[in-house]
């Protein structure tokens, strides 16, 4: 996964999705991802409603029982419905991934900006910084700074910020290197505008959709780098469901009771895949309209 | 009348990997409010590089501009030359405004027209309120003549024309009510027909709004349809400057005989000879010539013009040239030059 981030443009190696795309089209696969998408975000707001077990009360008793139309996707060690888990989870999954994908955009579009366009000693810190940032692999460096940090929501969203925003820096910069040139930014310093006013108004639009792209395809890769570090331990403390400590938890009780792994296993999948259809159809829509 | 532009001896130089280079070197002019004065010269002759120079926009970092820039307001007069950033913007726009070359590429592309126009407004605070701005914006589309304004204001770059887009950007310079307009080839960007339109509107707008106007062209015929004077630069320097009816009748300088000889006059279609181009090329200003820069393509060279340079010289009033042979030049016959 690491490797897979250093290509700016990288779309996950799903050949499912890409089968999936050729048998329904371009517009159809978008239609799907963002429809289970949908049902993934409508299940895990309405989860109170849909499941009538508490994601956290244990119940020793009834641990380790299979499927059954009482408990869909099992219990697990503790008793917890595992069914219930899983929607919870995914709200917590979901919000991680999409604003661990949102702040280094934000900060990444912004530091990337000003190296651009004020050039100089500004261009060569930032620069430095992302180049050394860039030197650790994704995974070590969130991995780093959440061991520093300690588990929780608050250090996933700077590991995740931190290891992701100097890819965003380094589109942004390119961009803004272009388009300053453009003769209607000396037209717009003729007029008289400031330099904050150029920067934010007149080139940030201009420039914005490259990353857009590049954050659609980003999107899928940081919510299975969260469920990566939930599985290393380093998620939120339990008994918060993720899925990845779900797995994490299951792990050894995979030959007794498989549905501890394998269900929220696949909610990540369908997740990803989801993701990866709308992401790349927004892609190639934003794509086009340039 | 005290002049609205007095530049003394603006000389810019611009760092390059083989050191130091004066793009601009000891350019004086000035401009009057309702004047109009044109600056011709080739490609790379620091037509752009004097303008950018006035308001600091070379777009070189690191360069330097020595001399004086005296622009005078109701109030007082400021050398352009000193003032900070901060204080270039608050004269870009409102005091003094830019129009570059291509009005195409002028035009943000991800901005509608009427934004374009009310954002110079609104980012200095020359209107009130959006409204404020937006009425002045339809009067403005009005008065460099875009039809359908209301409608227009709405619409992208994109579905504009050149000479459409030419229009929208004089109307965003002329948006704070600024003294002096530097136009920088407004119209090369232009079909021919478009160009007149274009021409003939900003001389109406300047003499209607009483503004000083700084008309860079290499195009000859542009200068004499609308500059009263004109000041004709060569390798970074003026060599000729003189009323554009006397340096019609008889220029001073070789440069701009040769300029008048391959520009095309309809009035001496039969009789006349015909077009002379002006043998050799211009100088790499890093490899300038000793003495007259011109002298290696002048065929009126003498051996003087090959050593000292050549300063400007008052050869008749109000005419200033360049070149050591501007009384003989006069009084030879007009083919003799360069055929």
């Amino acid at each position: 996964m690491t490797d897979m981030r250093v290509v700016p443009s990288a779309r996950l190696p799903m050949p499912f999705s890409g089968a999936l795309v050729r048998l329904v089209g371009q517009r159809g696969a978008m239609g799907a991802g963002a429809v289970i998408l949908t049902l993934f975000i409508g299940a895990s707001l309405l989860a109170p409603w849909i499941s009538p077990y508490d994601p956290v009360d244990q119940n020793l008793r009834g641990a380790l029982k299979p499927p059954s139309w009482e408990h869909l996707f099992g219990t697990d060690n503790f008793g917890r419905d595992v069914f219930t888990r899983v929607l919870y989870a995914a709200k917590i999954d979901l919000r991680i991934g999409f604003l661990c994908v949102f702040f280094p955009w934000v900060l990444g579009t912004i530091l990337g900006a000003l190296a651009g366009y004020f050039g100089g000693f500004v261009d060569t810190v930032i620069m430095r910084t992302v180049d050394t940032f860039t030197a650790f692999p994704f995974l070590i460096m969130a991995i780093g700074v959440i061991a520093v940090l300690g588990p929780g929501v608050t250090s996933m969203y700077i590991a995740l910020t931190l290891a992701g925003w100097s890819m965003y820096a380094r589109i942004v910069r390119a961009e803004v290197l272009v388009v300053k040139r453009a003769e209607y930014i000396l037209a717009a310093r003729a007029l008289g505008y400031s330099h904050a006013r150029i920067l934010a108004r007149h080139i940030l639009p201009n420039i914005i959709t490259p990353t857009i792209i590049f954050a659609m395809t980003d999107i899928v890769l940081v919510i299975l780098s969260t469920t990566t570090l939930a599985f290393l331990g380093l998620g939120l403390p339990p008994p918060t469901p993720t899925w990845g400590t779900m797995i994490a938890e299951g792990r050894s009780f995979i030959f007794t009771a498989w549905w501890m792994v394998t269900l929220p296993g696949l909610a990540i999948v369908v997740v990803g895949i989801a993701l990866s259809l709308l992401g790349d159809g927004i892609a190639d829509w934003l794509r086009d309209r340039d | 009348m005290a002049p609205l532009l007095d530049i003394r001896g603006l000389t810019t130089v611009i760092p390059t990997r083989r050191g130091p280079m004066t793009v601009v070197e000891d350019v004086s002019f000035s401009l009057e409010a309702g004047q109009c004065l044109g600056l011709v010269g080739e490609s790379g002759s620091g037509k752009s590089m004097v303008c950018r120079s006035l308001l600091g926009l070379v777009p070189v970092p690191g360069y330097s501009t020595t001399g004086q820039a005296l622009y005078r307001n109701a109030e007082n007069s400021i050398d352009l030359l000193t003032l900070s950033e901060q204080a270039l913007t608050r004269i870009r726009g409102r005091e003094i405004a830019m129009i570059v070359q291509d009005a195409i590429s002028a035009l943000n592309p991800v901005w509608r027209i009427g934004e374009q126009i009310t954002e110079a407004m609104l980012s200095n605070g020359t209107a009130r309120s959006r409204d404020a701005a937006r009425t002045r914006a339809l009067d403005l589309m009005r008065q460099v003549g875009i039809p359908d304004s209301e409608n227009r204001l709405n619409a992208y770059p994109h579905q504009f024309s050149g000479g459409m887009c030419q229009r929208v950007v004089i109307a965003a310079a002329l948006a704070c009510s600024p003294k002096v307009i530097i136009a920088d080839e407004p119209t090369t960007a232009l079909d021919v027909t478009v160009q007149d339109q274009i021409l003939k509107l900003l001389i109406a707008l300047q003499r209607d709004l009483g503004l000083g106007l700084l008309l860079v062209t290499h195009d000859m015929g542009v200068v004499a349809q609308s500059c009263q004077r004109v000041a004709v630069m060569y390798a970074g320097q003026i060599v000729e400057i003189a009323d554009t009816a006397d340096l019609f009748a008889g220029p001073h300088h070789p440069y701009s005989k040769g300029l008048l000889d391959c520009t095309p006059r309809l009035e001496s279609a039969d009789d006349s000879p015909r077009l002379v181009p002006i043998p050799g090329m211009p100088p790499n200003l890093a490899e300038l010539p000793l003495g007259c820069r011109f002298h290696p393509r002048c065929p009126l060279a003498t051996e003087a013009c090959r050593t000292d340079p050549i300063p400007l010289r008052e050869t008749a009033p109000g005419r200033l040239s360049r070149c050591l042979r501007a009384e003989d030049l006069a009084a030879m016959a007009p083919e003799a030059v360069f055929a």
